[in-house]
């Protein structure tokens, strides 16, 4: 699934009360899937309150459409709502008892600050300005995410990884892929602009398809089959790379080599010769 | 170590009426104290001599110092000798045809010096291995005068080249002291080899040198890597896995084969190398042991199919 690379600014809306306008999703096969917010801010850090923001808005749009297990973890519910996949226009904040048309809600886990340093309590440990936010869709179903919205505060660059969780696999089998890297909400992070504005970042053509096409099929990677015998495919491919390296070594030295001109006569293509004025 | 060295140097110059071997004094009284010395030491020359040697020595990192600091000597005793020679031979080029016996012998000379200079430094390192082939280019092209005897001049020794015998006889020598057999190495010499009526300028010469070197690493390289694939109490190698390798490889080369721009080229070697990767390679080894061909393969027959596609990258020198 790839998710959106483009981010649009959306027009500024009322914050009070809020209006979450969120993800769409599409039934399929079951499977469980997390989302991971990575928000790095370079000036200040307040990811905090982007989370308290959603709580807010949330917490005021969807009061009534508490579910049972609205509380668990101590987070807050953000719905996913959106687009029909025969439907073609949107749905707005509006919930619906009927989650196909407009959306599985999503869990917003606390927002965990990463650290650098060691784990040692004496060592200085600093706060290496990348904050995650774990997102989990709830099991049982498959969202096909079509945009995510939010509101920034004092927020620099964000990042979405997706990891996919199928029945069969557990554990660390499940591998996260980056969908969006490293987008920029702030021009600058260290002056105002962007710094409070709501970004909506939706599935779209990527400018740059080659490129991220090729990395994103890397990270679909089996796990290794293991190699009959005692050959040691991590050495075999060593040895690959440095009988490849050494042949760029000679073709890069060959681009910048002289000829020694055997098929060369001299004076035959003076290109006085060629007209017969 | 210089220190040292011009220390002896000078206790030695200290000694009343005996002069240091090496360098050629002039006879009659020597004036003591540390002054004297001092200048005598620079009329000579020493410091620069002996900072050579230590340069180079730092270079090469020979096993054996004194017989480098031994061959270092001679061949700048012999390029002295030489050079007065030359200048002494020079006027009688046009009277005839040369000796051929004595242009033999020293042309053989001066391939074994450049050989030597060629020795000295990896092909990894990048300056030092630049500024050998340069010396050695140097050294051949003087070889070069006999040729031009039926021109008339001899300008040859400045401005031709490298004769293209002498320096197709370099590549092989160079190949063979690599460890590389003959027959292996063979195809590599039609490419790259030049006929003996050409001159090679000095960016062929460098190229030609430095594939060689990299070649006889290369084919090193792949007698390790049958090494691995080998299971060692079976004898020969499977063929299918070796097959699989050399596919594996034959894939990264042509990927990275013809970039245009630099970031088209950054892009095709990345996908080179994940070709390469551990879990690539132990993919196509699994397949091929499932369903490749039966049979064995020997360590020759492995080490051409490699040396065919190191081959395949060197374009004719023309």
């Amino acid at each position: 699934m790839v998710m959106a690379q483009s981010v649009k600014r959306v027009k500024h809306q009322k914050r009070a009360g809020g209006n979450i306008r969120s993800m769409a999703s599409r039934i399929g096969s079951p499977q469980d899937i997390s989302l991971r917010v990575f928000v790095a801010e370079k000036s200040r850090c307040r990811c905090g309150t982007i989370l308290r923001r959603l709580r807010q808005t949330a917490r005021g749009a969807w009061q009534k459409k508490e579910r049972p297990n609205a509380r668990r973890l101590g987070t807050t519910r953000v719905h996913v709502a959106g687009r029909d996949s025969e439907k073609v226009e949107r749905k707005q904040v509006k919930m619906n008892a009927d989650d196909v048309t407009n959306g599985v809600a999503c869990t917003l886990k606390p927002p965990v600050f990463l650290h650098l340093g060691g784990e040692d309590a004496k060592t200085h440990t600093r706060c290496s300005g990348v904050c995650v936010i774990d997102v989990t869709l709830p099991p049982g179903k498959t969202v096909n995410i079509e945009t995510i919205d939010f509101k920034n505060f004092y927020t620099a660059l964000v990042s979405v990884r997706l990891q996919k969780r199928s029945p069969g696999q557990e554990g660390a089998a499940a591998e996260w892929r980056t969908a969006l890297g490293d987008r920029p909400l702030m021009s600058n992070p260290h002056t105002e602009a962007g710094a409070q504005d709501y970004y909506s970042i939706h599935r779209n053509q990527e400018p740059d398809k080659e490129l991220s096409d090729w990395l994103l099929a890397l990270n679909l990677v089996d796990p290794d089959p293991h190699v009959p015998g005692p050959v040691d495919a991590a050495s075999v491919s060593c040895s690959l790379q440095q009988m490849w390296a050494l042949t760029q070594v000679m073709q890069s030295s060959q681009s910048s080599t002289t000829s020694v001109g055997r098929f060369d006569v001299d004076g035959c293509y003076d290109i006085s010769l060629l007209s017969l004025t | 170590m210089s220190t040292n060295m011009a220390d002896r140097e000078k206790r030695r110059s200290a000694v009343p009426g005996e002069s240091p071997p090496a360098v050629v004094a002039e006879p009659g009284p020597k004036a003591s104290g540390p002054d004297a010395d001092r200048e005598f030491l620079s009329q000579a020359g020493v410091g620069e001599l002996l900072r050579g040697a230590v340069l180079k020595m730092v270079e090469a990192r020979p096993d054996d110092p004194v017989g480098f600091l031994a061959d270092h000597f001679g061949s700048l005793a012999a390029a002295v000798v030489e050079s007065g020679d030359e200048a002494l031979k020079e006027p009688r080029l046009n009277d005839g045809p040369p000796e051929e016996g004595g242009g033999g012998a020293q042309a053989q000379q001066r391939l074994n010096r450049a050989l030597w200079h060629l020795r000295l430094a990896h092909h990894s390192q990048r300056s030092a291995f630049g500024n050998n082939v340069r010396v050695a280019y140097d050294l051949l092209s003087l070889a070069g005068t006999f040729r031009h005897a039926g021109e008339g001049s001899p300008a040859g020794a400045t401005g031709g080249g490298v004769s293209g015998g002498l320096y197709t006889q370099t590549l092989r020598c160079l190949c063979g002291e690599g460890g590389v057999p003959a027959s292996t190495s063979a195809p590599l010499l039609g490419r790259l080899h030049c006929h003996d009526h050409e001159a090679v300028p000095y960016g062929v010469f460098r190229h030609g040198v430095l594939t060689c070197a990299v070649f006889s690493d290369y084919i090193r390289q792949a007698q390790r890597l049958y090494a691995q694939v080998c299971r060692p109490d079976e004898g020969p190698a499977l063929r299918a896995p070796c097959l699989a390798v050399l596919g594996a490889l034959r894939e990264a080369l042509e990927t990275s084969r013809d970039a245009d721009s630099s970031g088209v080229q950054v892009l095709r070697r990345l996908e080179a190398s994940a070709k390469m990767s551990p879990h690539q390679v132990a993919c196509a080894m699994t397949e091929a042991q499932a369903r490749g061909p039966a049979g064995h393969m020997d360590a020759k027959e492995f080490e051409n199919a490699a040396a065919k596609l190191f081959i395949a990258c060197v374009k004719v020198v023309s």
